[in-house]
């Protein structure tokens, strides 16, 4: 069978495997397991900008912060409910990402990082200072509502189970389209892209609007989840330089490396508890081997011992089949 | 008032310089956007704090402790995580430092806490009054011992052959490395600087933001806005990017209203980049110390 053909059974597989999960598991961590989607959401954003598009972003907490803050503004003043926060929380921070992205155009490499850096915590200043905003204090949000019922940890473990793999089966479809190459085009040259015909002003936006979007998506969640926002979390870099080191973890141009990556960063605190110190430790030494031992990331690394399992397969059956051949193999 | 809240910017933004020229030394001779230099710069607060403190070592002890501590320590990053991977892309390199950020704040959070911590007042705030300027004394001793720092450097790059060498290395790293100039020894030099400067400004920011863990995260970012000032090249160009960015937030601060304080560095480091992408003293013609 292809190698896609796998991925999509590993795919379906795996879906099916969490949405049955808490059927099957006792004592079921739903609360967790979803508040770790809007981490893997955030993450696919982050690597459709810097794995595949070659746009490395410090600044994607911003965006998170971005969709959070709508959805619980809008929550607060009108009472809207996670669907409404859904569609206007993305658009909002895509927006802002397409604006962000056009002011960034001329920035590559470092500069970019730096100055989505500058971004986020823009948008963290924001936050602390303005008092719509309400600083530290946060903003509280009601009973989570979807259709007119009312719904907790499990019925949000769905909820981000579903937008999760939309939001995933979005990156995929466009990944494979040609907008997709077009950006990995642009992140392998710059220059052949344009000479190819790229207009690498539209696609570079777009880029940018698209994952900041998703991320933001990812920010709705998370809000939903919490039912609380505030400075303390959203008013630092922190999100931020998490997400890139999920997709560096991870691994870069990779879904499955988002997956592994934003999992990674969502649960090392959490199971490091008490101990917040030593998950900063652990993540600053995850980040630093894989860059020296495995720099195409955990899920490269992975693919990587797949491949060469199969590999092996395929060769012993091709020099059984050539001895059969012979008639020298052992199947003679 | 104006004239003071000038000069206070001007105090703040010397202190903010010694960041940004330590981020700018690491660029140019490394292509290492360092992110661990605000973390150095914390530890170099923590160690003064305890050296003062604990171990009641006097001002100048604390100071000498301070910056063999954390410039060691910046030798070690380069040493055991930078080298390695030498040869690796900007992102790997960039991605590596984020690595040593978290670490250090794991360290530094684990050794002595998460929470905020005042630092001893080291000069007297009492004004002294220049040309009907009321001016603070700290402010004044700050901006003496940045510009001190600063010539030093200056004197360093002209007349020395580390300094010299160092520039080499800045201009053509492989041209250095075929006139004899020992690359890795100057590579490991720069981030002794590097951290010797991050000390110093640890100990002088230490009285003003308090010291915490995340005591250097807004500074880093304006370091870094006063870098980009420089085109992260040219050290003339983030000095006077700090200088800038520091009377800027303190004159937002105080005739717009303290929420817009925190906000103009970084709506600055957004538009500079946006507008001049390779720095205001940056372009083509790039002109180093």
């Amino acid at each position: 069978m292809s190698e896609r053909g796998w991925q999509l059974i590993f795919t379906v597989v795996a879906f099916v495997g969490l949405a049955l999960l808490p059927a099957v598991v006792p004592g079921f961590y739903a609360s967790l397991l979803g508040f770790t989607f809007t981490y893997v959401i955030a993450a696919v954003g982050v690597n459709l900008l810097t794995g595949y598009t070659g746009l490395v972003t410090v600044g994607h907490g911003g965006f998170f912060a971005i969709g959070a803050y709508a959805t619980a503004l809008l929550a607060k003043h009108w009472g809207t409910s996670v669907m409404v926060g859904l569609i206007v929380g993305p658009a909002v921070s895509g927006a802002i990402g397409f604006a962000l992205g056009i002011i960034c155009l001329r920035l590559g490499g470092a500069f970019l990082a730096i100055a989505t850096l500058g971004f986020a915590l823009t948008v963290g200043a924001v936050l602390n200072n303005w008092p719509m905003f309400e600083g530290r204090t946060g903003i509280q949000l009601g009973q989570n509502i979807l259709f007119g019922y009312p719904f907790k940890d499990l019925g949000f473990y769905y909820v981000s189970l579903v937008v999760m793999g939309l939001i995933m089966l979005a990156s995929w479809s466009i990944v494979r389209s040609g907008v997709g190459r077009a950006f990995i085009a642009i992140r392998d040259s710059e220059r052949a892209a344009e000479a190819m015909g790229i207009n690498l002003r539209l696609y570079k936006t777009v880029a940018f609007a698209i994952s900041a979007a998703m991320t933001g998506a990812g920010g709705v969640l998370f809000a939903h989840h919490n039912r609380y926002v505030s400075a303390e979390t959203f008013g630092n870099a922190w999100l931020s330089v998490d997400f890139l080191t999920a997709v560096v973890i991870g691994g870069q141009g990779s879904l499955l490396g988002s997956v592994i990556g934003g999992g990674f960063v969502a649960l090392v605190p959490y199971y490091l508890g008490e101990l917040q110190d030593f998950a900063y430790i652990l993540n600053g030494a995850a980040l630093i081997a894989t860059l020296v031992f495995a720099p195409e990331g955990a899920a490269g690394l992975l693919g990587r011992a797949l491949r060469s399992v199969r590999r092996t397969h395929r060769t012993v059956a091709a020099v059984e089949t050539v001895a059969v051949e012979r008639g020298t193999g052992w199947n003679r | 008032m104006l004239a003071q809240q000038i000069v206070s910017g001007l105090a703040t933004g010397s202190l903010y310089a010694l960041t940004a020229i330590g981020i700018v030394l690491i660029f140019r001779n490394t292509r290492t956007i360092n992110l661990a230099q605000g973390d150095f710069s914390m530890i170099g607060a923590f160690v003064a704090l305890t050296a003062l403190e604990r171990f009641r070592m006097g001002i100048l002890g604390s100071i000498v402790v301070t910056i063999a501590v954390v410039t060691v320590l910046a030798i070690a990053v380069e040493r055991l995580i930078m080298r390695p991977i030498e040869q690796a892309d900007w992102l790997t390199l960039f991605t590596a430092t984020l690595g040593v950020f978290y670490i250090l704040h794991g360290i530094a959070g684990w050794l002595w806490g998460r929470d905020t911590k005042s630092f001893p007042a080291l000069f007297s705030s009492a004004p002294v009054v220049i040309a009907g300027t009321l001016i603070s004394r700290a402010h004044l001793i700050n901006m003496a011992i940045a510009g001190v720092v600063g010539i030093l450097l200056y004197l360093f790059f002209r007349l020395t052959k580390p300094g010299i060498a160092m520039r080499a290395i800045t201009e053509d790293p492989v041209a250095a490395q075929l006139m004899g100039i020992p690359v890795r020894s100057i590579v490991l030099l720069t981030w002794a600087v590097g951290g010797t400067l991050a000390a110093i400004g640890g100990i002088l920011l230490a009285p003003l933001v308090y010291v915490s863990t995340q005591m250097m995260d807004t500074v880093l970012v304006k370091g870094y806005t006063g870098a980009v000032f420089g085109g992260l090249y040219s050290l003339p160009g983030a000095v006077v990017g700090s200088l800038f960015i520091g009377v800027a937030e303190n004159l937002a601060g105080g005739y717009l209203g303290a929420q817009y304080k925190v906000t103009i560095a970084f709506v600055l480091i957004v538009l500079v980049l946006a507008l001049r992408p390779r720095g205001l003293f940056g372009g083509r013609a790039r002109r180093e110390i």
